[in-house]
């Protein structure tokens, strides 16, 4: 007994040892929402928010519901840039809180649903982006899906269309299903 | 491919990929609780996932080294055949048959039942993440998803994306060479693993200074797939086989009184026993598993709703006939014993996800399978009344036995569930699972196997879960020719309740309980020996544990883990009326570890340390209770050297050199089966690899 709290005591003093010379600031580990963050950034290259993107000084992309993608947009807007534009991260917990934007993600977690944002949002050139079974088939433009252990998007290119956003072909290459109802 | 990192930083190294580099990025999230890709805190089960960078810097080398530091496993080491008997909270006995092992997604157990489960042969090198069920899964996978479900999944060709090569060796002239390549270019993905071991093993001196029992000659995996893609579908034809030839390690005493040798200690006779040391030039046994598994596959997106699989699997599994030991019953003679079995099975699976909403889920399978099984190890001819000396000292007898012809029954197995899962924003986010899957087999009749489970998200802070279940294990072959003439075996059944609380404070840190009441029944009787025996008596099992969690990911350089469990198992023989803990079962164990990345992922150390405490016996072990233990490792692995795509690994098992044992198995009462097992003290392993 006497030797095994001497061992467990060096198994201890061991874990301090490597926490203390390799302990680094805490960020995110969720790799989903940091694959998703980098692809809604990716989106902006593909997306054409017509004339009313140039009346403002920030891009601004809105994360209705609490999520982890968060963190991760605030760290691709420390470094990047979209459409020349500072990217700017603003979170709500309500869809009648969410002010200019040129990009709309609804959380997973959000308790508002897909409709309630497309009817309050959809007729606004603000692309939405969403994560929920069916979300595309509800107004949403664009849809993050999981098939094969890899991250993938659906697309509503019309609802879309409705909303005055241009969505470049190559995009639409991407998806792996085009829904198009208005 | 490109592996998904767990900082935010790396979103900005994301956000640089092109899109296509992007959807080729691997997402965690599993698939075996439903069938449908979850995250495991949405899942309606308990699960743990082992993930490929948790095995890379924990030094996983085999299964039982990753499932060594999850909660509520209790393991016996028998350093040779088995190799590892692996018991998911506290149901001892059934050695390693109240579990399913699944390679992705099918059955890789032995078909007749012996107590071979992973070990050397199933490197851990090609496989992108291990998903281990925890309670009864016979709602979706039918028989002896009993205890737990472990679903290797494997690496496939995008995942490995060019070639991966690796040699290692260690303490007891260990050597491995591992080799992975594969691609996934256009409609066309194909992979291939392969992996050799070798090792003299440990020496137990104790038993014999000559010990020679414990060794793997050539043990090997390959496992290869290929799959075709269109747009709406994947077929996947696929190969794997896995050969463990091994001595038969510490399975029974060491016969000291036939070798002349002192005693082995802790109440063992040594009159009984196994030869543990060369004779004539020759291994003093051999114990040669194969299992081998080939299948093809057709997964079809019929639409955004309905997804299709059918899959049709042939495996073969048995005993090489060059398997062999020499027993001495009475201390004068050694018998020489040849064993071999070789059984397969033919299988065909449908099943379907239909997703009718977001509210609304449906899965449904039907699968029919057929074994062909030996009648438990094959018939030989005996002749004890010849005996040839060898080298002037050793006295064999039954030295030209041979193998009589092989005797099998054919079981059919017809098995078909439906699962629906209805989720609802009520009290935050709901979700309710109901799931039954009814199995027809020849042998044991009709098996019903219900489900259900409630899961409640209130907030992105806490998870809640309640779970029911119940499951059956299907006698074996083995266990069928092994009772009384005339039995008709039942199948053991399961009842398991759960309650679940998972709490995320913050994202680094996830805290973790499970609540959990066992209650095992109809345990098969083979015979009444004296005392109580779960794997050999009529009796039941009350399990019920505890087991906390808490997992750090606090950076990319820095993540631990710490879990605790506490397990009370408590057996009922029915037949003497005896009621007492189950063996080998500790009341109280737990794991810790952290892996720290230094600065540029020059190095990264992972320290890992495995508590496990008391230890009840066997009734029938003269010993008692066996001692606890700590034990500690590390593993130390560079990044690529000078950015080339070498990289190396030290690992030291066992630090600090801890004597530490393992309770006997079966009745253990000295004469045949050991009290104790020994275990190996300080061991090394250092490898080298390159990705091309």
């Amino acid at each position: 007994m006497k030797r095994m709290k001497k061992h467990i005591i060096l198994f201890v003093a061991a874990i301090t040892l490597v926490v203390g010379s390799a302990f680094m600031p805490a960020q995110s580990n969720t790799e989903e929402y940091i694959l998703k963050a980098a692809f809604l950034y990716r989106f902006t290259d593909y997306i054409d928010w017509g004339s009313s993107s140039g009346q403002t000084e920030d891009f601004t992309i809105a994360v209705l519901g609490r999520s982890g993608i968060t963190d991760p947009l605030i760290e691709i807007a420390k470094e990047k840039k979209a459409q020349g534009k500072r990217i700017v991260i603003k979170e709500y917990d309500n869809i009648n809180d969410v002010g200019d934007c040129q990009i709309l993600f609804i959380s997973g977690n959000n308790k508002q649903d897909v409709e309630t944002a497309v009817s309050k949002m959809g007729d606004k050139p603000i692309l939405i982006v969403a994560e929920q079974t069916d979300a595309c088939a509800k107004g949403a433009h664009i849809n993050f899906v999981i098939s094969d252990n890899k991250l993938k998007f659906e697309m509503n290119p019309s609802a879309a269309a409705i909303s005055g956003l241009k969505i470049s072909s190559q995009l639409l290459q991407h998806a792996i299903v085009v829904v198009n109802t208005p | 491919m490109v592996q998904a990192q767990d900082t935010s930083k790396e979103a900005v190294a994301f956000a640089d990929l092109s899109l296509d580099k992007l959807m080729d990025v691997q997402v965690q999230h599993v698939v075996t609780s439903t069938g449908y890709l979850q995250t495991t805190d949405e899942a309606p089960s308990t699960i743990t996932v082992i993930t490929a960078q948790q095995i890379a810097d924990r030094g996983y080398e085999q299964l039982e080294d990753a499932l060594r530091d999850v909660p509520g496993i209790d393991m016996i080491h028998v350093n040779g055949y088995a190799p590892t008997l692996i018991y998911f909270r506290g149901m001892y006995g059934a050695e390693n048959l109240r579990a399913l092992l699944m390679i992705d997604g099918m059955v890789e157990n032995n078909i007749l039942g012996t107590n071979d489960l992973a070990g050397p042969a199933y490197s851990l090198h090609n496989v992108l993440r291990i998903e281990i069920i925890w309670g009864p899964a016979s709602a979706l996978y039918g028989a002896n998803a009993f205890g737990g479900v472990i679903n290797i999944i494997t690496k496939k060709g995008a995942d490995i994306n060019g070639v991966h090569a690796e040699a290692g060796a260690g303490t007891f002239n260990t050597t491995f060479e591992k080799l992975s390549f594969g691609l996934k270019k256009s409609n066309i993905e194909y992979s291939l693993a392969a992996n050799l071991y070798n090792t003299d093993g440990p020496v137990f001196a104790n038993r014999d200074p000559q010990y020679h029992a414990s060794f793997v000659d050539k043990a090997y995996g390959i496992n290869g797939a290929l799959s075709y893609y269109t747009k709406s579908t994947k077929t996947t034809i696929g190969y794997r086989v896995y050969r463990t030839p091994s001595g038969w390690g510490t399975y029974a005493n060491s016969p000291t009184v036939y070798l002349g040798l002192p005693p082995q200690g802790n109440n063992n006779s040594g009159q009984v026993g196994i030869l543990t040391r060369d004779l004539d030039g020759q291994k003093p046994g051999l114990n040669d598993s194969y299992l081998r598994t080939v299948f093809v596959q057709e997964e079809f997106k019929v639409n955004e709703k309905l997804n299709l699989m059918a899959r049709g699997i042939y495996r073969e599994t048995g005993t090489a006939d060059d398997s062999y030991a020499y027993i001495t019953l009475d201390g004068k003679k050694l018998i020489k014993d040849i064993v071999a079995s070789y059984s397969n099975r033919a299988q065909a699976e449908l099943s379907a996800n239909y997703s009718l909403s977001e509210h609304h889920k449906f899965s449904a399978g039907v699968e029919f399978y057929q074994d062909n099984v030996e009648q438990g190890a094959r018939g030989i001819t005996v002749d004890t009344s010849t005996y040839y000396v060898y080298n002037g000292k050793d006295t064999v007898t039954n030295v030209n036995t041979s193998f009589l012809p092989r005797q099998y029954d054919i079981r059919n197995n017809f098995g078909s569930y439906l699962q629906y899962v209805l989720n609802v924003k009520f009290l935050g986010k709901t979700s309710v699972t109901l799931g039954a899957r009814d199995d027809y087999n020849s042998y044991f009749g009709n098996a019903i196997s219900p489900r259900a489970v409630i899961v409640n998200q209130p907030n992105d802070q806490f998870t809640f879960k309640l779970q029911f279940g119940q499951a059956f294990r299907a006698p074996t072959n083995l266990e069928i020719h092994q009772s009384y003439a005339g039995d008709s075996l039942k199948t053991e059944k399961i009842t398991t309740y759960e309650v679940n609380a998972i709490y995320t404070p913050i994202k680094q840190v996830k805290v973790q309980l499970n609540l959990f009441h066992n209650y095992l029944t109809d345990i098969i009787v083979l015979s009444n020996l004296t005392g109580f025996n779960p794997n050999k008596n009529p009796g039941r099992i009350t399990v019920d544990g505890l087991e906390g969690s808490v997992d750090l990911s606090v950076s990319k350089t820095f993540s631990g883990f710490f879990n605790v469990t506490w397990q009370d198992a408590e057996g009922e023989n029915l037949i003497t009326n005896v009621n007492r803990s189950v063996s080998a079962i500790a009341k109280i164990k737990g794991n810790a570890g952290i892996t720290a990345h230094l600065p540029d992922d020059l190095l990264s150390i992972s320290i890992l340390g495995n508590y496990v405490g008391e230890r009840p016996s066997p009734m029938t072990d003269p010993n008692g209770p066996v001692a606890g233990y700590f034990l500690t490792n590390c593993t130390i692995n560079t990044g690529k050297i000078l950015h080339s795509g070498v990289s190396a690994g030290f690992e030291i098992r066992n630090v600090f050199n801890t004597t530490w044992y393992d309770p006997g198995f079966r009745t253990a009462d000295g004469l045949v089966f050991s009290t104790l097992l020994e275990q190996p003290g300080r061991t090394f392993i250092i490898k080298a690899s390159i990705d091309l």
